[in-house]
């Protein structure tokens, strides 16, 4: 099983004890994000959505890659995935 | 006794305290800054009011927070309203969270509309399923703010008997806690004049109703198109905006103790949400509707915000507090039924909920 860094937004820190960089286990973004989310369950509802997809308005970066619809994508010791929320205006 | 008032708002949570004459007010650090706040509810049975939050976010979805110290320190209910694992619904905001008849029991109205029950406190939740399955259920069409349950009032004589409303499908009346439900629109205009709809007793868009505490077979209604009241407990309804500059408008709140006392905060259309002719008003009914007088003594004039239909509250004290707070972020009080208001401290972003603790 692979260790890697999961990155939240300030936003969800109140679900994750105050913590928005997360250790995480998993050698694919799909059980990394289970991972985090068994450990702060309220992570689930905020992440994905009734269908279990990602919500639509976040996105996934695993270090530089867009993974937001790749959860099945491998992860490496060190790696960190990032969750990022829609941003528009000016 | 003093008055905690929660303001929830489109960016955060803010809480200002009062004196125990309510003459001086101060305000506390913000509490979850970036999540909208659609609906605050302080369950006043208990020693101390349990309040709930719903918290909603466009990103990341809605949740129950819940503080049992007057909104110092929250928690986040881990078992909050939630669609099943698979539904094609989804839920966006917590509307409404209300006291149900039994101990423990309360209710929550979500977006998309559906109603939650729970029987431990508020920690978890299950979905009415009587309402889900409502025949109507496939036809109903969302208003601006979406498909929801934003009005829930328990009969104040009738255990068994529960009121909804749900913009914009109208009110809907169980008489037996939960387990069937009764479209109640007879006499409300309709949103949408389709003859060709299977369902012509629903598309009522009623924004925000009340019971009357001492007459409870009376309701008012504000709705979309209309200001109304009921003196059959829905059965009929039929229109009362004598003295209103205009049919439109979010909120309503009742006198908690005297009937027929209500008030309302009127805006121009529904084209233009703000208040008429930049001249905001709170206007208050003494006999259940019949006429409406306009206060607006030391509310800050010209004014081209509005009032949303939660941002809207009144305190449990003896001379009860009326609150009402603005799109423009402004939060205003009146201790003696609206004839003079003064602004509370602080500017707020979008006011979107209201609601009073005694203490």
């Amino acid at each position: 099983m692979t260790r890697l860094t999961l990155r939240v937004p300030r936003i969800l820190a109140p679900f994750c004890e105050g913590e928005t960089s997360l250790p995480v286990s998993g050698n694919d973004v799909r059980t990394a994000l289970a991972d985090a989310m068994t450990r702060h369950p309220m992570l689930r509802r905020h992440l994905l959505d009734e269908e279990g997809r990602v919500r639509e308005h976040l996105h996934l970066f695993l270090n530089e890659t867009d993974v937001r619809n790749e959860l099945d994508a491998a992860t490496r010791d060190g790696d960190e995935l990032y969750v990022l929320q829609a941003m528009s205006g000016g | 006794m003093s008055v905690t008032l929660l303001v929830g708002t489109e960016k955060g949570l803010f809480v200002i305290d009062s004196d125990p004459r309510r003459a001086g007010w101060s305000l506390r650090e913000p509490a979850h800054p970036g999540w909208q706040v659609y609906s605050l509810y302080a369950d006043p049975r208990g020693d101390r009011p349990v309040v709930f939050a719903g918290l909603s976010s466009p990103m990341y979805g809605p949740h129950l927070q819940r503080s049992e110290d007057g909104g110092h320190k929250w928690t986040p209910v881990e078992g909050s309203p939630q669609f099943p694992d698979g539904s094609e619904r989804k839920l966006n905001q917590v509307w409404s969270v209300q006291a149900a008849a039994e101990p423990d029991a309360l209710w929550a109205g979500v977006s998309e509309a559906a109603l939650f029950r729970s029987d431990d406190g508020g920690q978890t939740w299950a979905m009415n399923t009587a309402l889900e399955s409502h025949p109507t259920r496939n036809d109903w069409i969302p208003g601006a703010g979406g498909l929801c349950v934003h009005t829930i009032i328990p009969d104040a004589r009738d255990a068994a008997r529960l009121f909804v409303g749900i913009s914009a499908v109208g009110v809907l009346r169980s008489d037996d806690g939960g387990r069937s439900w009764a479209v109640k629109n007879e006499g409300v205009g309709a949103l949408l004049e389709d003859e060709t709809r299977k369902y012509t007793e629903i598309h009522r868009c009623v924004h925000k109703f009340v019971q009357d505490p001492i007459e409870p077979d009376r309701l008012y209604q504000q709705n979309h198109i209309g200001v109304y009241r009921t003196d059959d407990a829905g059965d009929s309804w039929e229109r009362i905006e004598e003295g209103l500059p205009s049919s439109f408008g979010f909120p309503m709140v009742m006198h908690p103790r005297r009937p027929r006392t209500l008030f309302t905060a009127p805006l121009t259309s529904d084209q233009l949400r703000v208040f008429p002719d930049g001249r905001p008003g709170v206007y208050r009914t003494d006999d259940g509707g019949d006429h409406w007088v306009r206060t607006h003594v030391g509310l800050d004039e010209p004014s081209y915000s509005g009032v949303l239909r939660n941002a809207m509250t009144v305190d449990r004290e003896e001379q009860p507090g009326v609150y009402v707070g603005t799109t423009g972020g402004d939060v205003y009080a009146s201790f003696d039924e609206g004839e003079r208001w003064r602004r509370l401290p602080g500017r707020f972003p979008r006011v979107e909920s209201l609601a009073a603790i005694s203490s």
